[in-house]
Order: structure tokens, then C-alpha cells, then sequence
């Protein structure tokens, strides 16, 4: 395939633009900064493939594969992420960091779907509709996905010590 | 703290953390990648046309003397074959590499390339190497052994730990590169891309159609046993599946095959389609004018029955074949505690387990820590454990639950 140097251009302005938000969200997928690179990267190589059709608005396209890649990534059998050891004693603490830092750690226990609608519904700020379309699911499941999500927030043992979730009961 | 308010600022705070490094050379390096992937997919149609030349030279009676083989290497006086057969086919020798005890090791590869990995050591003598994928053991070798057998692998940080072995014992891994799991773009689905055999689900069927078409596949199975896997020559659009000509429901279009086969789509809460036993269809297409379609149907492999469910005698697990070795049930059920003792030999094991209702199965030892396994019957665990039991050591099993049935699978090396 012959790219054209406009094509190569624009294809360059948007990764530079747009890929430092992209590598975030692959972040927050993956909790890993070198998975999230290759995550982010394998998403752009398939745009990249795709360019000529989708130059003019690329970055629901990046997204949507990005999502789907770690999908795929994940689906693929036993996956060999890091099995977590048992949970740190829940010490009581001030709220803040500590919390947070809970937070993200339960976030990483949650499956990979739920991972991901929590990212789409509550970081990138879709509707559920908007969800299932990406994760390519029913908007039922999306909202299953994400009361079930919640629900294991809510008694993770990190953060169930503290008085958790009552705004969102 | 902890409201849905604090879970977006937690996630924007680590997301926000993020230095992007790469952010320079990112549209270089996917250039690059993209380059790689050009080339691979140039291959592939060019070892694709060379088959068929073959094939016809075959036919007209030619029988010459065998390919040539894939030469081994040696690495430290060790022979590492050349190739090996794993449930994708035939996967080539790419690389062998030294690693010094527990150094990190990013494996990367593209997308849609398949890779496998073996573990290597040269004097061991009564010591044992173990590599481990983000700390988790996946590969032993133990009473002199100097090469694993290859396990299918994903884009993993790996390290091997070495113990009781010599100061000058050596340790290293095999890469070995299979085949694409997607097809070459542009080609028609001649062949099919999708596994004769995933985990306890053989290939019952499967159909692919053109640009714009729609393929069908029926098998009669009942519903609850039947996984779906689909396959698009392009990442665009979705592919809408129609079963029985009435409920349909779509997914993304994906170069790679999308389910793989072991995803229940009737089993979860997605859909809602009551199971039935009978003659079902599938029919898919894309939404994509441009983008041609390929479906498979998997149904649980034969098998023996197990407190009530079909088990399969084979499955597929990191690309090898395990057969079933051995069955447990508490003498007691349904309350009974499951509780087994398993010392693994020269070769590993595989365990799974059947239940009904909801029960734990944990390995207590053997892994330096709890964690647990799957059950066949799906639910969501996260400290879960791979369920492959490594040369050398012994494994305490225990599980229990509220359930009212349940069942202990041993399954050996094929």
C-alpha cells in the first residue's frame, strides 16, 4: 500500500494530538504503562490500515479498536496477568490518597468487560448506548456489566472497611 | 470517599499520572509495525499460492523425498527443534535468548501473530528452572530436563527463577512463530481460519461469504453447548449473527477471530435466547458492504458424563491437547469438602473442575500462595490460578461451597 504524504501527515498530526489521551485510557484498561503502549500502538497500526476512509474523523474509530484489541488480548485464554496476592490488611486511615489508592487497586480486580464499561461510562463519559456500541453488546449488558462492577467495588475487602458507596446506593 | 465521583477523579488522578514517553516517536513506530504487518500478510499469500503449486505437483505423482526440515539451533550444547505443533499448527523457531535470573522480559509481537514459548537450561543438574509470567509459574524444568514444551503465549513479561541450580547453569527461552489468526487481507476465506479444537470445543462447522454476502452454518446441538466465533476481513463495522432467522444480536468486525470459540453467547445474560435442543443456524454478515464474513460453531467435544454434565475427554489449553486422566467426587456430596493432594511428575497437569451452584476450588500450595480456579460452569474470579500444575512440586487442592454438586478433573499431556 502506497500512503500519500497527506495521509501521512494528518495520520502523524492526530497521534500526536490525540494519542497521549488514548494512552491514558489504554492505562486505565491495562494498568500497565508498557501494555497501554502496545495496546495504543496496536490500535494505530490497524488505523493506520484503515486511514484513507476514516482520516476525517479517526479518533471513534481508534477508540472503538482500541477497546475491542484489549478485548480480543484478553479473551485469549488464561492471560497471565499477575494473580493478586492476599489483600493488605485494611488498617483505618484518614480518607485521600490511601483510599484512592484502594480504589485503583479494586479497579484492577474487576473483570475485563467490567474494567472496561467502568472506564467507557465513567471516564470517558458515554451513555450506555454508546457503550454497547463500542463494546459491540446489548445496552442490557452494558448495564448489568456495570452494576455488577459497582457491586464488587462496594464489597471489595480493600474498601469495604470503610463506610463506601453511600451517594451511589 | 469512594462514590462514583471519587471513582472518576481516582482514575482520571492515575491516568493523569501517565508520562507519555513515546509520544515523539509513536507515528514512527506504527508505521514500522504497520510495515511488519504489510510484509507478514505478503507472506502468507505467497506460502498460500506455494501450497497450492505443491498440491498440484502432489497430484500428479511426484513423490520426492520429504521437506526440508526446520533446522534445530543449539543453544549451550541444548537442541532447541526448529518447529513445533501446537493446536494453531505448525509454529517456527524465531529466537532463542539468554536471560540472566529474574530479568524482566517484555515479549511483543503484532497483533494477530500468534507466538509460543519454550524454557531452556543447560546444567540445571539437580536444580529447576521455572518461568513465570508476571510472577506466575507457566513452565518447569526439573531432574536435568532442558527444554519445556511449548505453551502458547501473549504479549507477557516474563522471567525465569533458577534454584539449587549451579552457579554456571544457564537459562534462556525458545520464541517460536505461528501462524496469523486472522487471513491475509483482501483474500477470500478459502480456508478455514478457525481452530478444529478450543478448549473442550471442537469445530462443528463453519462457512464464510463474500463482500456483502451473508454465510450460513447449521448444526444441531442443543443451544447451551454451542459457542459462536466470527472472523471479518477488515476492523470495520460489525458482524450481525441471525440465529434461527429470529433473534440476532452483533459484534465488532475483527481481523482476528472474535470469541475464539469458548464464549457461550446463549449461556450469559446478553441475549436472553432460551436453549433448545435441535437444528440451529447462524447466519452472519457485515454491516460493511466492503468486509467478507467468516463464522464458526463450536459444541463441547465428546466426552463422559460427570455428576450430570458432559465432559470432554480432550481439551485444548495454551495451544496443547490434555486428556482426561482422572475424576474425583467427594464421597459425600453434596456437602462434602473437596479436599486432594496432587504431586506432579515429569509431566504437568491440568485441573478443572464441575460444579453445580456456587463453589470454590483453590490451590492452597504448591503456588506459594491461594488463588482460584475457573469452573467450568464460568462466574467471575479474579485471583485466579492457571490451571496448570508444573513438574516438582505438590498441590493442595480444597474446594466447597454452597452448591450441590461438584466434581475434580485431572487431565495429562495428550
Amino acid at each position: 500500500m502506497n500512503t500519500p504524504v497527506s495521509a501521512t501527515t494528518s495520520f502523524d498530526e492526530f497521534v500526536a494530538a490525540r494519542s497521549t489521551r488514548l494512552l491514558r485510557t489504554a492505562y486505565l484498561l491495562t494498568h500497565d504503562h508498557a501494555l497501554a503502549e502496545d495496546l495504543l500502538q496496536t490500535a494505530l497500526t490497524k488505523a493506520w490500515f484503515a486511514w484513507s476512509r476514516i482520516e476525517k474523523d479517526p479518533e471513534p474509530y481508534v477508540r472503538k479498536i482500541l477497546f475491542n484489541t484489549y478485548a480480543t488480548w484478553w479473551r485469549r485464554k488464561w492471560n497471565g496477568e499477575q494473580a493478586h496476592a492476599d489483600l493488605p490488611e485494611s488498617p483505618a486511615r484518614e480518607h485521600g490518597a490511601d483510599d484512592r489508592h484502594d480504589l485503583w487497586d479494586a479497579m484492577g480486580r474487576l473483570p475485563r468487560r467490567q474494567r472496561a464499561v467502568i472506564v467507557l461510562r465513567f471516564v470517558e463519559d458515554l451513555t450506555e448506548a454508546e457503550t454497547a456500541r463500542i463494546l459491540g453488546v446489548s445496552t442490557g449488558t452494558v448495564k448489568s456489566q456495570t452494576s455488577k462492577a459497582l457491586a464488587k467495588l462496594r464489597i471489595d475487602p480493600a474498601l469495604a472497611a470503610d463506610d463506601l458507596w453511600e451517594e451511589s446506593r | 470517599m469512594s462514590t462514583l465521583n471519587e471513582l472518576r477523579a481516582t482514575l482520571e488522578e492515575h491516568a493523569e499520572s501517565i508520562h507519555d514517553t513515546e509520544g515523539v516517536t509513536r507515528a514512527a513506530s506504527v508505521r514500522q509495525r504497520a510495515r511488519v504487518v504489510r510484509r507478514r500478510r505478503v507472506a502468507a499469500v505467497a506460502a498460500a499460492a506455494a501450497v497450492v503449486v505443491v498440491a498440484g505437483v502432489a497430484v500428479a505423482g511426484r513423490l520426492d523425498a520429504d521437506p526440508e526440515p526446520v533446522p534445530a539451533e543449539q543453544w549451550h550444547g541444548v537442541k532447541v527443534p526448529g518447529e513445533v505443533e501446537l493446536a494453531a499448527g505448525t509454529y517456527e523457531l524465531d529466537e532463542v535468548q539468554d536471560v540472566e535470573p529474574g530479568q524482566e522480559v517484555a515479549l511483543s509481537y503484532p497483533d494477530g501473530e500468534r507466538l509460543a514459548i519454550s524454557l531452556v537450561a543447560s546444567g540445571l543438574e539437580d536444580g529447576r528452572a521455572t518461568l513465570l509470567v508476571n510472577d506466575y509459574p507457566m513452565a518447569r524444568l526439573v531432574d536435568g530436563r532442558t527444554l519445556s514444551s511449548a505453551i502458547e503465549a501473549a504479549p507477557w513479561t516474563v522471567k525465569v527463577r533458577l534454584e539449587g541450580a549451579p552457579a554456571d547453569a544457564r537459562v534462556g527461552y525458545a520464541l517460536y512463530q505461528g501462524p496469523s489468526d486472522g487471513l491475509p487481507q483482501g483474500e477470500g476465506h478459502a480456508e478455514p481460519a478457525f481452530l478444529e479444537r478450543v478448549d473442550d470445543r471442537v469445530l462443528a462447522g463453519w462457512a464464510s461469504a463474500g463482500p456483502g454476502e451473508s454465510a450460513e452454518v447449521t448444526v444441531e446441538a442443543p443451544l447451551d453447548e454451542i459457542t459462536v466465533a466470527t472472523l471479518c476481513t477488515a476492523d470495520d463495522g460489525e458482524v450481525v449473527t441471525v440465529l434461527d432467522g429470529g433473534p440476532e444480536w452483533s459484534e465488532p468486525c475483527n481481523q482476528q477471530v472474535w470469541g475464539d470459540g469458548t464464549t457461550n453467547v446463549f449461556g450469559g445474560d446478553s441475549f436472553g435466547v432460551e436453549s433448545t435442543d435441535g437444528e440451529h443456524s447462524f447466519t452472519v454478515s457485515a454491516t460493511d458492504p466492503d468486509v467478507a464474513v467468516s463464522v464458526g460453531i463450536y459444541v463441547r467435544g465428546d466426552g463422559r458424563d460427570v455428576i450430570g454434565t458432559q465432559v470432554a475427554e480432550m481439551v485444548e489449553w495454551m495451544g496443547r491437547f490434555w486428556t482426561l486422566d482422572e475424576v474425583t467426587v467427594p464421597d459425600e456430596a453434596p456437602e462434602a469438602v473437596l479436599t486432594k493432594d496432587i504431586e506432579v511428575g515429569a509431566e504437568e497437569r491440568l485441573i478443572r473442575f464441575v460444579s453445580y451452584g456456587p463453589h470454590e476450588l483453590e490451590l492452597t500450595s504448591g503456588l506459594g500462595r491461594p488463588c482460584q480456579v475457573p469452573s467450568l460452569a464460568g462466574g467471575d474470579i479474579t485471583d485466579f490460578c492457571s490451571p496448570m500444575l508444573l513438574p516438582g512440586d505438590t498441590y493442595h487442592l480444597e474446594a466447597g461451597g454452597d452448591g450441590i454438586g461438584l466434581a475434580l478433573l485431572v487431565y495429562r499431556p495428550a
